[in-house]
This record gives C-alpha cells, sequence and structure tokens, in this order.
C-alpha cells in the first residue's frame, strides 16, 4: 500500500510537470503584458514630451521586475525551480513567482483564498454528496416509480441550469425573505460582514459567518448534487441487477435485508470514492459561484489573475488546482482499496 | 449582470494630471422611459450643498467601490490608479478640492493662506503651512522633507531616485529646481523656462517623509534607499494619517476592502461622526444592487452606467439615486492615416451625416438628460466652454448637404448606391471600433454604419476586447473608432495629449504644426484663465480638421440608502463622492 | 486453398456481426421508444432544429441591433412576441440565432467528442502496455487542469471569439470523459469471441477498432456525447457570463441569460425566454441520453412489475 502510494506519487510528478508546461505555454501565447503595460502607460501619461522616457524606464523596471527580460524557456526554468531569481520565484522553492501587479503576494493570497474556498467548497460538497446518496438509492429502489421520475426531472432540472441563473433566483428569494420578515438572515455578498469583528461573540461571529455562507453554498450544493445523485442511482442499479442481489433475493431473504446488509453497501462504494476527487477538483472550480457572491476564494483570484493577463497568477491557479486534483485522485483510488477488499495494491 | 472583460489598464488618478483613456467597460444597454432614480433633485440646482443634514454622534458606514487596487503608492506608475486614491481618501493630506460645481477650493484646514505664485520667470510659488496640521503621530504635515520627498518619487533625475521609483509622472518632479524652506513657508522653484498654469491646483505633498525615515530608508542621500522607500510604500497598509480617518490595518485587505476609524489627532475644522467606515469593492453591479437592497452597504457610485442597475435602484425603498455626469466623455476619432478618410472632404461629409441628436436619442436620452459634448476640452458646465463644433455643421445628421460635399469633392455613386473614389476605385470597408460591452457605444457605432451606408460608404463593426482596444488604438488598427477620456479640471494637458502629433495619445494622426504649437501654447502660461482660452483656440483648430467629433460628456449613476448624510455625486472630479469623505455620516433622527 | 477458408470465414464473421447488429439495434429502438420523456425530448429537438435553421428564412428579425426600427426594450407585443432589448434587438430573433448557435456548438463538441474521445479510448484500450499508459497519461495532464480554467485563459488570447472558437476549445479538450468510458469498454470487449475471432483472420487493428469495436460500445458513445453536449451548452454559458464567451455582435442563449440577468425583475422577458430556452435544450439532451443509456444498457434496465 505505500509503495503503491509512493509509485502512483511519483507518477503524478510528470504528470504536473508537464500540465505547468502546458499552463505555461498557455498563459503565454495568450497575453503579452509588456506590451499591454506600456500602451496603459502611454494612455495615463501626460503627454508633456518628457514622458517617453520615463515610460521607457518603466517597463524596463517592469520587465526586470517580472523577469520578462528572459527568454521563454528561462523564464519556464526560473518559474519552476526558482534557480537565478530574486527569491520570489520557483515552485519548487514554494514561491509562485511575483504579480503584475505590485503588492499583490500570489503566495499570500492563495494561501488566504484557499481556506475562503475551502470553507465554501467543504460544506456544499457534502451537503450535495449527502443527499445525493440517498435521492440516488431511493431513486434506483423504486425505479420507473413517480418518486424515481420525480427525482429524476428535478436532477434533470437542476443539471441544464446555468449556475449564475440559479443564483440569481436563490438571491431573489432570499432578499425578498429578509424584507418580509424584517431581518438580515442572509447576506448576498462577501464571506464575511466587512467592518470590525472583534466586538462579535463567538456565537455572533458564527452566525454572521453562516449567514454569508448559506446562499453560495445552497448555489454550489445544487448543481453539484445533481451530477451526483445520478450517479449513486446508476450505481445503485448496477448493484441491484447484479448476480449476488438476484441471488440473495432468490434466496428468499427479505428485501430490506438484502437492501441493507448487501445492495447498499456495496452501492454506497463508488461515491465514497468519488467524493475526495469531487470536492479537491471542485476547490479549483467555484468560479462562477464565487464571482457572483464576491467571495474573495480561489476562483476569484483565477478571474482577476485573467482580468489583470497576469502571468504568473495564472499560472499559479493553474498548477495548485491541478495538483489538487491529482490529490484527489490519488486519495479516491486509495480510499477504494480500503473500501473495496477486492481490489488489491501491488 | 453578465461579467465583462475588464480593462487591464489602470486609470490615472489625481497624480496624473492629464487623462486617461475611459476603458472601463461601459453602460449596458440603452434604455426607455427615463429611469426612475430620484431623491437628489437638489444636487442640479444645488450641487455643492445637497443631501447635507446633521449628522448623528456614531455609526458605522459602508459604502461599494466599483474596482480595486493593486498597490498603497499612488506616486508609483505601478501603483497609481483612481481606486487607491478612493481608498485612502479618509486618510490622504487634505490640500483642496474640486467642488462638484467645478471650483477649486483650497483646504483651510491645512493652509494659512492660498499659495501664491510670487515670481514668473522662473516660477517660484510658496506655500504656508498650519503648524497644527499634523499626521497622527504628532509629526508636522507639509515639511519641507514631505515636500523633498514627493518630488523625489515623481523624478527621472537618478540621482534623486533610482528607477526603483517607477514615477507615475514626471513632468512635476523633472521641472523643480529647488525647493527652500524660507521664513517659516516652503517655496518651491521651477527650472528656469518652465511654466504650470495647473500650480494653483493642490500642494505638491502626498506621503510622510519621517516614516521613511523611521523605517530606516537614508532616502534623501541615496537614490538607492528612496527607491526602495518607493517600493516599501507600495506594499505596506498606511498606518498613518493626515486625514480625517486613520486605516484599521488589521482590517485592510488590498484591493479588497478597506476599513477606517477616526484619527483622533485630526486637525481639520470638521471632526468625523461615524465610528467606523468600510469600503467594499463589489464589482458586479448587480451584486452591488442586491447589497443595497438588503442594508449590506450603504450606497455606491458604480464605475459606468448600466441602465437595468440605475432603474432598479429607483425602485428601492429608502434609497435615493441620481444620474449626473462624470468626468468622462466619448468621441468619435477619424484615422488619419486611412486613405480615404485622409481627405478632409470625405471627414467633413461623413462628420455633417453623423446626427448627434438621434445617436443620444438612441442611447442616453432614454434614462437621462444626456449632454451633447460640444466641446473636446470643457464640458457645459466649465466656465470655460464654447461650442466649438455646431457652427461647422459637426453632428447635424445633415444628409443632403454630406452627399453634396462628396459630390462636389469627385466622389461618385456608382450602379449600386456605393461610393467610389473620384479614380472610379473602390472604397476599403471602414473599420469601426469600440470597447467590446460597451453598449451606449455599440448603438452609436451601429448608427453610424447605417449612416455611412446612407452615403454609400461600406463599413464594418469591430468591437474590442479592453486589452485589444489599447494595441488598435497604439497602433492605428482602425478608420473611426469611438472611446472616452476621463478628464478633470486640469485640462491644460489635455490638448497636448489630444492632439499633439509627438502625442501617443493623439489616436487620431494629427500632424499639423499649428495645432502643435496652440497644444503647447496652453501649457506655457501660469494663469489658468488664459489657459482655459488657449485651449479653446487649439479646440477650434481642431474642429477645423475634422477629425475628432465629441459626442456626449459621460453620465453615471449614484444610489445611497437615505439615511447617508452629505454624501453627493461629485462630477468634477475622480474622487467623485468621496472628495468630502470627513464629512460623510448618518443623518440625525 | 486456405485463402478461399480464410475469405470464407471472414465473410461469415462479418454476416454474423451484422445481423447481430441489427436485431441490437431493434432492442435498442424498442427500448428507446417505450422511454416517453426521452421520444418526447427526440420530437421536441426536431422542432428545435427547426425552428433554429429555418427560424431565420421564417422571422422577419434577425438577431442584429436596428436602432430606430425596432423599439428597445419594450415588453412582448405582437410584433415582438419575445419583447425587445435595449440594443434595439428583437428577443425572438436572439434567441432564434442563440439556439442555432447553442445547438451547433454542442454538435461541433459532440462530433469532436466522438471522434477523439472514442477513437482515443478505442485505441488505448485494444493495444494496453505502454501505448494505453502513455495515451491515459496524456488524458491525465488534460483532465489535471480545470477544463474552465483553460478554455477562459485561451480564450483571454482571441481577439473576437466566434461560436466556433468556443466550441472548438470545448470540443478539444472536454473528449476525456468519452475516452475513458471506450476505453474500460472496449478493455472487457476485446476479450471476448468476436474480436478473438478478427483477429484470427487477420484483421487489421484499424479494423478492428472501426469495424469491430466501435460499432459495439455505441450505446456508451452516444450517451457520453449526449452529455457532452450538454455540458458544452452550459460551458458556454458560464464563459458567457465571466465574460470569455461569445462576443458581440454575434449572440448566445448563455450571453442573452448572462446579460438580462441584472434585469431580471425589471425586463423579466430578457431572463426568462433565453433561459428557458436553454434549460430546455440542455433539458432535451439530458432525456435522450437518459432514454439512449436505459436502451442500451438492459442491465440498468429491471423488469416493469
Amino acid at each position: 500500500m505505500l509503495a503503491y502510494t509512493i509509485r502512483r506519487l511519483l507518477i503524478a510528478v510528470p504528470i504536473l510537470l508537464i500540465a505547468s508546461m502546458f499552463a505555461f505555454a498557455l498563459v503565454e501565447v495568450s497575453s503579452d503584458p509588456i506590451n499591454t503595460y506600456r500602451n496603459q502607460l502611454e494612455q495615463n501619461a501626460a503627454a508633456d514630451g518628457s514622458g517617453t522616457e520615463a515610460i521607457d524606464a518603466s517597463v524596463e523596471l517592469f520587465k526586470e521586475r517580472n523577469y520578462y527580460d528572459r527568454s521563454i524557456p528561462e523564464r519556464y526554468w526560473l518559474w519552476l525551480t526558482g534557480i537565478g531569481g530574486n527569491g520570489d520565484i520557483g515552485l519548487l522553492k514554494g514561491e509562485f513567482g511575483p504579480s503584475l501587479r505590485v503588492g499583490y503576494d500570489i503566495n499570500d493570497q492563495i494561501g488566504k483564498r484557499f481556506m475562503i474556498t475551502v470553507r465554501l467548497v467543504l460544506a456544499a460538497s457534502l451537503f450535495a454528496i449527502g443527499l445525493a446518496m440517498i435521492t440516488g438509492v431511493i431513486s434506483a429502489v423504486r425505479q420507473y416509480k413517480k418518486v424515481d421520475y420525480f427525482l429524476t426531472f428535478i436532477g434533470f432540472v437542476a443539471l441544464s441550469m446555468p449556475v449564475f441563473w440559479l443564483a440569481q433566483l436563490v438571491k431573489n428569494a432570499a432578499v425578498s425573505y429578509n424584507k418580509a420578515t424584517g431581518t438580515d438572515t442572509f447576506a448576498t455578498y462577501g464571506a464575511v460582514t466587512p467592518g470590525d469583528i472583534s466586538g462579535y461573540s463567538t456565537f455572533e461571529y458564527v452566525l454572521d459567518i453562516a449567514s454569508h455562507l448559506i446562499l453560495p453554498t445552497l448555489v454550489l450544493m445544487l448543481s453539484g448534487y445533481a451530477a451526483a445523485s445520478r450517479f449513486q442511482r446508476s450505481a445503485m442499479l448496477d448493484v441491484l441487477n447484479s448476480d449476488y442481489v438476484r441471488l440473495a433475493k432468490a434466496k428468499g431473504l427479505r428485501n430490506r435485508t438484502v437492501m441493507r446488509r448487501h445492495a447498499l453497501r456495496t452501492a454506497l462504494i463508488p461515491m465514497a470514492t468519488l467524493a475526495p476527487v469531487a470536492i479537491l477538483a471542485s476547490l479549483g472550480g467555484a468560479v462562477i459561484t464565487e464571482t457572483i457572491f464576491e467571495w474573495q476564494g480561489l476562483g476569484r483570484f483565477f478571474i482577476d489573475a485573467l482580468n489583470n493577463r497576469d502571468p504568473f497568477a495564472i499560472q499559479s491557479f493553474l498548477i495548485v488546482s491541478g495538483a489538487l486534483t491529482v490529490l484527489g485522485i490519488l486519495i479516491s483510488d486509495l480510499l477504494y482499496g480500503i473500501v473495496d477488499p477486492r481490489i488489491r495494491y501491488e | 449582470m453578465r461579467l465583462r472583460r475588464k480593462p487591464a489598464a489602470v486609470l490615472a488618478s489625481g497624480v496624473v494630471a492629464a487623462m486617461a483613456l475611459t476603458a472601463c467597460a461601459g453602460g449596458d444597454g440603452s434604455g426607455e422611459g427615463s429611469a426612475n432614480v430620484g431623491g437628489l433633485e437638489a444636487c442640479v440646482d444645488d450641487p455643492n450643498e445637497c443631501n447635507t443634514a446633521e449628522r448623528q454622534e456614531g455609526g458605522e458606514l459602508t459604502w461599494a467601490m466599483s474596482s480595486g487596487w493593486d498597490a498603497w503608492n499612488g506616486n508609483t506608475a505601478a501603483g497609481n490608479s483612481l481606486y487607491l486614491t478612493q481608498a485612502t481618501s479618509g486618510i490622504a493630506i487634505p490640500t483642496g478640492n474640486f467642488l462638484p460645481d467645478g471650483t477649486w477650493e483650497w483646504s483651510t484646514d491645512l493652509l494659512v493662506k492660498e499659495p501664491e505664485l510670487i515670481e514668473e520667470d522662473p516660477m517660484k510659488v510658496r506655500y504656508e503651512i498650519k503648524p497644527e496640521a499634523v499626521w497622527d503621530d504628532g509629526t508636522p504635515v507639509g515639511s519641507l522633507d514631505d515636500f523633498l520627498f514627493h518630488r523625489n518619487s515623481l523624478t527621472s533625475d537618478s540621482d534623486l531616485c533610482d528607477k526603483k521609483c517607477d514615477p507615475a509622472a514626471v513632468s512635476y518632479g523633472d521641472n523643480v529646481e529647488s525647493i527652500d524652506e524660507v521664513d517659516g513657508g516652503i517655496e518651491v522653484t521651477y527650472v528656469e523656462g518652465y511654466l504650470d498654469p495647473e500650480w494653483s491646483f493642490g500642494v505638491p505633498i502626498s506621503l510622510p517623509s519621517h516614516i521613511a525615515t523611521e523605517e530606516g530608508f537614508d532616502w534623501q542621500n541615496d537614490p538607492a534607499e528612496m527607491g526602495d522607500a518607493a517600493e516599501w510604500f507600495n506594499t505596506q497598509i498606511p498606518y498613518w494619517s493626515a486625514g480625517p480617518y486613520k486605516l484599521d490595518t488589521d482590517r485592510v485587505e488590498t484591493g479588497v476592502s478597506v476599513s477606517m476609524v477616526p484619527n483622533e489627532a485630526w486637525f481639520g475644522e470638521i471632526k468625523p461622526t461615524l465610528d467606523r467606515i468600510n469600503l467594499v469593492v463589489i464589482s458586479e453591479q448587480p451584486t452591488m444592487l442586491t447589497a443595497l437592497e438588503n442594508g449590506e452597504i450603504h450606497g455606491s457610485e458604480p464605475a459606468s452606467l448600466d441602465p437595468d442597475v440605475a432603474e432598479q435602484a429607483g425602485d428601492l425603498s429608502g434609497v435615493v439615486s441620481a444620474i449626473g455626469t462624470r468626468p468622462a466623455w466619448d468621441h468619435i476619432n477619424m484615422n488619419l492615416k486611412n486613405e480615404f478618410l485622409s481627405d478632409i472632404e470625405v471627414r467633413k461629409a461623413i462628420f455633417t451625416a453623423i446626427s448627434l441628436d438621434q445617436i443620444l436619442d438612441a442611447t442616453y436620452n432614454p434614462i437621462t438628460d444626456a449632454e451633447k459634448r460640444t466641446n473636446h476640452v470643457f464640458p457645459e458646465s466649465s466656465e470655460y466652454h464654447e461650442d466649438v463644433i455646431s457652427d461647422l455643421g459637426q453632428g447635424s445628421g445633415d444628409i443632403e448637404a454630406a452627399k453634396q460635399i462628396l459630390a462636389d469633392a469627385g466622389y461618385e455613386l456608382d450602379d449600386d448606391e456605393t461610393l467610389t473614389m473620384p479614380d472610379g476605385s473602390d472604397i476599403d470597408p471602414l473599420s469601426l471600433v469600440w470597447l467590446e460591452g460597451n453598449t451606449m457605444r455599440e448603438i452609436t457605432m451601429t448608427l453610424l454604419q447605417s449612416t455611412l451606408q446612407e452615403l454609400g460608404i461600406p463599413a464594418n463593426l469591430n468591437p474590442n476586447a479592453p486589452d485589444a482596444l489599447g494595441s488598435t488604438l497604439a497602433e492605428g488598427k482602425f478608420d473611426i473608432v469611438e472611446f472616452g477620456w476621463i478628464g478633470s479640471p486640469q485640462f491644460t494637458g489635455a490638448p497636448s495629449q489630444y492632439w499633439n502629433s509627438s502625442s501617443a495619445s493623439n489616436y487620431a494622426g494629427i500632424n499639423s504644426e499649428d495645432i502643435d504649437k496652440a497644444t503647447e501654447a496652453v501649457m506655457q502660461t501660469v494663469d489658468i484663465d488664459e489657459a482655459g482660452k488657449l485651449a479653446n483656440d487649439a479646440a477650434k483648430l481642431v474642429a477645423a480638421e475634422y477629425a475628432i467629433l465629441p459626442v456626449v460628456t459621460t453620465p453615471g449613476l449614484i444610489a445611497m440608502s437615505e439615511d447617508v448624510a452629505n454624501i453627493r455625486p461629485n462630477g468634477s472630479t475622480q474622487l467623485g463622492p468621496f472628495y468630502n469623505i470627513g464629512e460623510w455620516g448618518l443623518k440625525a433622527e | 486453398m486456405s485463402e478461399t477458408t480464410t475469405q470464407t470465414q471472414s465473410a461469415e464473421t462479418v454476416e454474423g456481426l451484422v445481423s447481430k447488429e441489427r436485431t441490437q439495434l431493434q432492442m435498442v429502438t424498442r427500448r428507446f421508444t417505450r422511454h416517453r420523456l426521452a421520444m418526447g425530448s427526440l420530437i421536441l429537438l426536431g422542432v428545435l432544429l427547426l425552428i433554429a435553421f429555418l427560424g431565420p428564412y421564417i422571422w422577419k428579425w434577425g438577431h442584429g441591433s436596428q436602432a430606430g426600427v425596432i423599439p428597445i426594450a419594450q415588453a412582448p407585443s405582437p410584433d415582438h412576441p419575445l419583447g425587445t432589448t435595449r440594443k434595439a434587438q428583437d428577443v425572438l430573433g436572439l434567441v432564434i440565432r442563440g439556439t442555432q448557435q447553442s445547438l451547433k456548438i454542442g454538435l461541433v463538441v459532440a462530433i469532436l467528442d466522438i471522434g477523439i474521445g472514442a477513437v482515443w479510448g478505442a485505441v488505448a484500450g485494444l493495444f494496453r502496455g505502454w501505448v494505453d499508459a502513455i495515451m491515459m497519461r496524456i488524458l491525465d495532464i488534460i483532465f489535471v487542469i480545470p477544463f474552465l480554467a483553460i478554455v477562459a485563459a485561451i480564450s483571454v488570447g482571441i481577439d473576437s471569439v466566434s461560436w466556433l472558437d468556443i466550441a472548438l476549445l470545448i470540443g478539444l479538450l472536454a473528449w476525456g470523459g468519452t475516452a475513458r468510458l471506450v476505453r474500460g469498454q472496449v478493455l472487457s470487449l476485446r476479450e471476448q469471441e468476436f474480436i478473438e475471432a478478427a483477429r484470427a483472420v487477420g484483421a487489421s487493428n484499424t479494423r478492428i477498432v472501426f469495424r469491430h469495436l466501435l460499432p459495439n460500445v455505441t450505446g456508451v458513445i452516444m450517451v457520453s456525447a449526449t452529455l457532452a453536449i450538454v455540458a458544452a451548452i452550459l460551458t458556454e454559458s458560464g464563459l458567457s457570463f465571466l465574460g470569455f464567451g461569445i462576443q458581440a455582435p454575434d449572440t448566445s442563449l448563455g450571453a442573452q441569460v448572462a446579460d438580462g440577468a441584472g434585469s431580471s425583475m425589471t425586463k423579466p422577458w430578457l431572463f426568462y425566454f433565453p433561459g428557458l430556452m436553454l434549460v430546455t435544450i440542455c433539458l432535451t439532451f439530458n432525456f435522450i441520453g437518459d432514454g439512449l443509456r436505459d436502451a442500451f444498457d438492459p442491465r440498468q434496465t429491471m423488469e416493469r412489475k
């Protein structure tokens, strides 16, 4: 098992490495920060004739600070290893590189924002998966019954809705509720109330966090739930149609016993093992939800980076979310071995 | 609700005297019916005093900003941003303000008396700072060191500061000969021959030099340490203040939110009443609106006019709103390098055929009484405003006259109503460019396309993404473009920037010695009134070139809770409602 | 002599396969037609296709802005049954165009999904060993980076994003799921007799993949493709929301919903009509996919009691 884990980790390294090259190349071809910066300075500069030199100097400084005075392969190597840099770059040293935005510390930001996203995604995913397991199983057991049709329909509608559309509906409903009750139960933007919270008691603090968490969690949950419940339904159907369940039934075991002792346990395995990869992958994927609710999480970090055409920030996001996904897959695989004794790691 | 591609470009702040390209993603859609904003009608007739109210003691106010900022030192090119200026408006040195009606008002809190121009050649300006004006740690504001530090920050002179200073502008710093303390006042002497009519707007100080010294930077003697200090100021969340508030640095998130508490050492006459002001960045207008409706914020002044948002703001109970002018204006800009457009008769015909009234009716007029722009430099509210385009028939929408001009110049319509060059060859379709996502401009250019069609001129619509627009303009990859300039009452640099043949922002490609001279003349005076006159002279010359057609002074929305006191729109400055942040408060019951 | 034998055997094998396919097809069709929601959806899809591709010729307004001709931001009226936008566009014209673009995107993505994903998976599964390992690692690399992120990052670099750009971007990056599924199927199929038989008669690898393997994983591929279509349409709408999607003057349903979301309260027709169309299209494909899954995978269909 340990050997297997190590081997899997070793395989993950080249994958991440190539993915990082891919990410790097992607950003290289799709952005031209130097030119953009120069245009921007020229537009902003007072046209008093003395500007050109100052602009040149500023662009030079900009290039140097962001390592654009080097060739593309050199820059990649630098980004990866940090050898020859100013100590602010080098993935292997745990440095993501400088941001085009002076004063924007990518390392710092990723750390902070990761925690914010975790809060959002973890709650949403756990609810979504829990709910999906329950409804998926019900749907399978009652296949082609009214309840199955109903759940299937709900699931498909959720699957067919753009997230931001759903978010708008949820927000409108929440504001109406607040108004109708004259309370501020639901907050519609941000992760926490701005301003002074030092005077809050623990309870008030938790309440404040919860009031901000509830709407985005709901939206993220609904969109994750639908796919998961379909998955659970089909896993359960597979089991119900399997020979050993038929056998158990044929033996005359009570339906309930068959379900509990044989079918359910097996049918929950795929979902349980899928959960880690789903959760970890969605840590990088809550882009739209975070944007609508102004959560300063990783997804928002990425959108900001894109809008600023900030190469190292974009790459950082891609590589971090890539690493999370790889980690998720690894955990899923290992978990699969633990819950399903038929799997043996060589 | 749809997010738009955001501009990569930052907007110029007050440090840069001239104009910034308004790359801001613009209004989304025109409108129908007049938007039902209301509650701030008084601001039309009484712009400086509207929404004035008795303030209650205490309270917490949360205001949404449209965009974040990256760094904290606005003197650097990297940090210079309108939003930084807004976020730090509560802690900045109060030197003076442009009031909503466009007049400049010196700060009597800071200055003993108005600065004086004591010598004209070379220029020498004297500043007298009140001794009670102090930073929050008790150090006097506006010491000789503060003046020197500001100058060193904004210069390309490598003996004063190395390249790490990355100055946002150098026209001030490079032209200062000396700064001396004379009889308790500070006298700034400029180099021989340098004239600047804008000496009368502001005091050239910004950051606390003593903090730089305390932090161990030997900035006076070592240009490298000056550069280090400039970088340090970029990353350090300001813990100092010379304004009515100071930042609660534990509750500040760079580019995301700022929280301020009253500055106990504030020396000004009007004391802050609020216990706390929070500024939060909410970039999406619908999100902002929902938050306003939900009582999570007290108000906001979005960067661009979204008619849907304006309309919904009017529907919110307990919210007052207004659509007023912003210090920005849109214009149609021709590329004189295009062979067809290089003929002034063609440009004359096109400008004559364009109907500004039709354009305004289709864009802003349904929402608000937008100002048809008739001067390239001054809005109607300016005392220097003169209509320089109407007499020339520009924007009149006279299609027949336009056709006649073209016919007289030898252009003929062929069988299928398409115009041909005098030599009989075809005209390449013109490329009409604007910032993608700005619906007002999209409508304008669509109308222009059909106007051109009536003249028999083929044209294609080519909206550009913000980052693409910059290079499209810089490299002249357009035939006709509509874009905006952000202006301010500090106008004297604008003519040179727009029209001087050596300017990088002369996107039309105007190349005329007369215009070069006229634009330079605007800055060669110390008298602001004369500069105004000279700017109009330059504008008239430009109008006669038929290269740039002003369209509209861009309106903008402000919406806030009716409980808020003393916050009002200010279209004279990019600071907008932040100009009097010390007076902000919640209305007394 | 031996040659003749081979030929005969081969012909027999092929014939056997064909007849097997036919009966399978009949079975599938029968099961599919019994899935009422799926059948209804199939009919609805036909209607949608008609609207999308014939609509522009029948309906008098296009999706373009016609300031001065079309009134601005008007509620539904006889002349503009779905209302008009602030840009002086007819919403019905927009929805028709958007439906067309969404379906085109879906179609291109489906083709790429099948064309690349299915072949990739089949080849990997057939060859196994190091070929399989390399092909799967390549998939891993694509899978590792969030899909939306790649598309958005590339889209930033494109000057004017058209529907085809978006379709190609999504299509070229999103076939991993299908490839994995097909590979799994092929891994089990390749051990079965008829493949061994084909090998025994000396059929080339290409022939085995295209003649024998792919036809037998049709079900998996088709189900996967319908889901890919839904995912593509929703991805495009998400991209439009983030500002990285199809750009003006062209339009898509996603772009329209994103534009209209801000006015859901004041100008509901801008939000709901394109939104409902979008949801309808996605629902249609989801149900068809569901029907196909049930039809192709009899194990999932318990006998009705």
